[in-house]
């Protein structure tokens, strides 16, 4: 299939089509106006839409500007780059950034963490959530430029049966040090206009942090899990076996599922082949395991792939963890909080030269409900 | 309501096609007469706004794209085009100043939260081209905006380049380049997908107990 029909068919599915009452209250607005219409009005231009309900700013709180981890490339082995919260052999963990702790490699964090986690309480609740961050640098009026973020979150119900997807303006920041000078020579401005490009229309940024704003999405969408050719449910993905050869082999087989998936291009036949430790990693940041399958996860992680420990770092909340490079072509990195054996983020691609990039943080359950959607008006 | 015409069907579709643009000439005088704009055009521009902004902005969007022809329907001119490459272009113009939603919905696509399961009675390849929305999510956003453009009037629209030309005001070659470079893009993008990991990573051959 050419990239043309995939582009269609990946964008256009069923949710595309208008439902029959969507149809009949266009059909009602547009007579409406053809019914009060005294003559064309010649030479309008299209009056500006409303603001998607999502951008709401309103209960704006205070800007927070979190600290981003700034992965340090190059190095091997054991890091060296200070001390771990891990303390060896212990089996238990001493707070992250103790000092006294001894540098650990990738592997040796991976396997305590399966160490910590084996021996977690089964965590659960009624929803279960999954968080990414957005951000992205964006040039602004004044010559400097900004990093916007945006919290990206996911709800569904255990069962999988309904889901709510929700997003919350961080607020922007100048980027860099230069840029924050810049910012305070014009007067340290809480909006930034971004003017209009070719990327779109001007718009404005604040610097101070949005309301969180939900709503549901279509009852046939959730499939909160994907991995090759299969998907699961939060209930399904719990079900996951815990013994090493049955979760690789579960994982594996989605894997050769999700092969009969051809991808475009000139050259022959291709597929989409997710790895194993692709899974491992996927179903480590955000799926909802038992503490047994997570330790086995671990250990998996740790038989397969190349991983170094860069040290500590913050998530891209400021989360306090230890850093590590998961497979170094693809270049996956992960903050594993090794008190809890938690991964607090996870980054798969790197940074666009647009300065966009987006990071995975991780999967909790919670009993607290989505925020209520906005009405439609 | 007038359903649209089988495109399959030649003499049909432009036998409708002409029947459009004099409901839109005749709806000067007589302004129920665009109704037969809407029911013709409707469910299309619906499907690419939803491709574009996604399903949840893609009624009021849609609706607006009908609204705002009707009331710019004295400025249509036939001999610049006609009445399908102007109203993708009215919903091209609308989906720009709704540039935040696109990029969320391409930020949605990227993270694979826009599942789409009611596949069950059709081809496998929609199914396959589904589970592609996180990459194509990514290639897509790393287009600049008038690239997408083209490529989704022609991808998802189904212009050809002369109505994509009409609709965006823009010559032919522009849109004949537009549409290569952001074909290489995205076809790049895609195949990068199959291309990693390194060949350091390819160890999961070997079973880790055995």
């Amino acid at each position: 299939m050419d990239e043309l029909t995939l582009i269609a068919d990946a964008l256009t599915g069923p949710s595309a089509e208008p439902t029959p009452a969507a149809v009949e209250r266009g059909r009602a607005a547009l007579l409406r106006a053809a019914a009060t219409a005294p003559s064309p009005r010649p030479a309008r231009v299209p009056r500006p839409v409303r603001r998607p309900l999502l951008w709401s700013l309103a209960g704006a709180a205070a800007a927070t500007v979190v600290a981003v981890a700034v992965a340090m490339p190059g190095g091997g082995g054991p890091s060296t780059r200070g001390p771990s919260a891990l303390v060896p052999g212990s089996g238990k963990t001493a707070p992250a950034g103790t000092p006294g702790g001894s540098a650990l490699d990738g592997r040796s964090v991976l396997l305590a963490a399966a160490d910590v986690v084996a021996h977690s309480p089964a965590a659960s609740g009624a929803y279960w959530t999954q968080r990414s961050i957005d951000q992205r640098t964006w040039p602004v009026t004044g010559g400097y430029r900004v990093v916007a973020r945006t919290l990206l979150e996911t709800w569904v119900s255990r069962d999988g049966s309904r889901s709510w997807f929700g997003t919350q303006d961080l607020g922007a920041a100048p980027a860099t040090a230069a840029d924050l000078r810049k910012w305070r020579q014009a007067g340290s401005p809480e909006t930034f206009t971004v003017p209009a490009s070719s990327e779109g229309a001007a718009m404005t940024l604040s610097a101070r942090r949005g309301a969180l704003t939900a709503h549901p999405l279509l009852p046939h969408a959730p499939a909160v899990i994907n991995f090759g050719g299969c998907s699961f449910s939060p209930a399904g993905s719990l079900a996951l076996p815990a013994g090493g050869e049955a979760l690789s082999a579960r994982l594996r087989a989605c894997s050769a599922a999700g092969e009969k998936i051809p991808l475009p291009g000139a050259s022959g036949p291709k597929v989409l082949h997710p790895e194993l430790w692709g899974g491992l990693v996927d179903l480590l940041t955000s799926w909802p395991v038992s503490p047994a399958t997570r330790a086995t996860a671990y250990r998996l992680l740790a038989a397969q792939a190349q991983v170094r420990s860069l040290g500590p770092a913050t998530d891209p909340l400021g989360r306090a963890g230890t850093q590590l490079l998961v497979a170094e072509g693809a270049g996956i990195r992960l903050v594993v909080d090794t008190r809890t054996g938690q991964v607090l983020s996870g980054q798969k691609n790197p940074a666009t030269p647009a300065g966009q990039s987006s990071a995975a943080l991780g999967g909790a359950w919670t009993d607290q409900a989505p925020p209520a959607a906005a009405p439609r008006s | 309501m007038t359903a649209p015409a089988d495109p399959r069907d030649p003499t049909r579709a432009a036998a409708q096609a002409a029947d459009v643009q004099a409901a839109v000439e005749a709806s000067i005088g007589e302004p129920e007469r665009f109704a037969l704009v809407y029911d013709v055009h409707y469910r299309a521009v619906h499907r690419y706004v939803a491709a574009r902004l996604g399903p949840d902005a893609a009624e009021d969007v849609a609706a607006e794209v009908f609204l705002t022809a009707f009331r710019d329907r004295g400025r249509f001119d036939p001999r610049r085009g006609q009445v399908r490459p102007w109203l993708f272009g009215i919903a091209t113009n609308l989906v720009g100043r709704h540039g935040r939603t696109e990029r969320r919905r391409l930020a949605r696509l990227r993270a694979g939260v826009e599942a789409e399961s009611g596949f069950e009675d059709t081809v496998a390849d929609k199914v396959a081209a589904q589970r592609l929305r996180p990459q194509l999510g990514t290639a897509l956003g790393s287009l600049g905006r008038g690239d997408r453009d083209v490529l989704l009037l022609v991808a998802v629209a189904g212009l050809g380049y002369a109505e994509v030309a009409d609709a965006l005001g823009i010559p032919a070659g522009t849109v004949g380049s537009r549409m290569n470079r952001a074909r290489a893009k995205v076809r790049r993008l895609l195949e990068a997908t199959d291309a990693h990991p390194a060949p350091t990573t390819r160890k999961h051959t070997e079973d880790p107990h055995g």
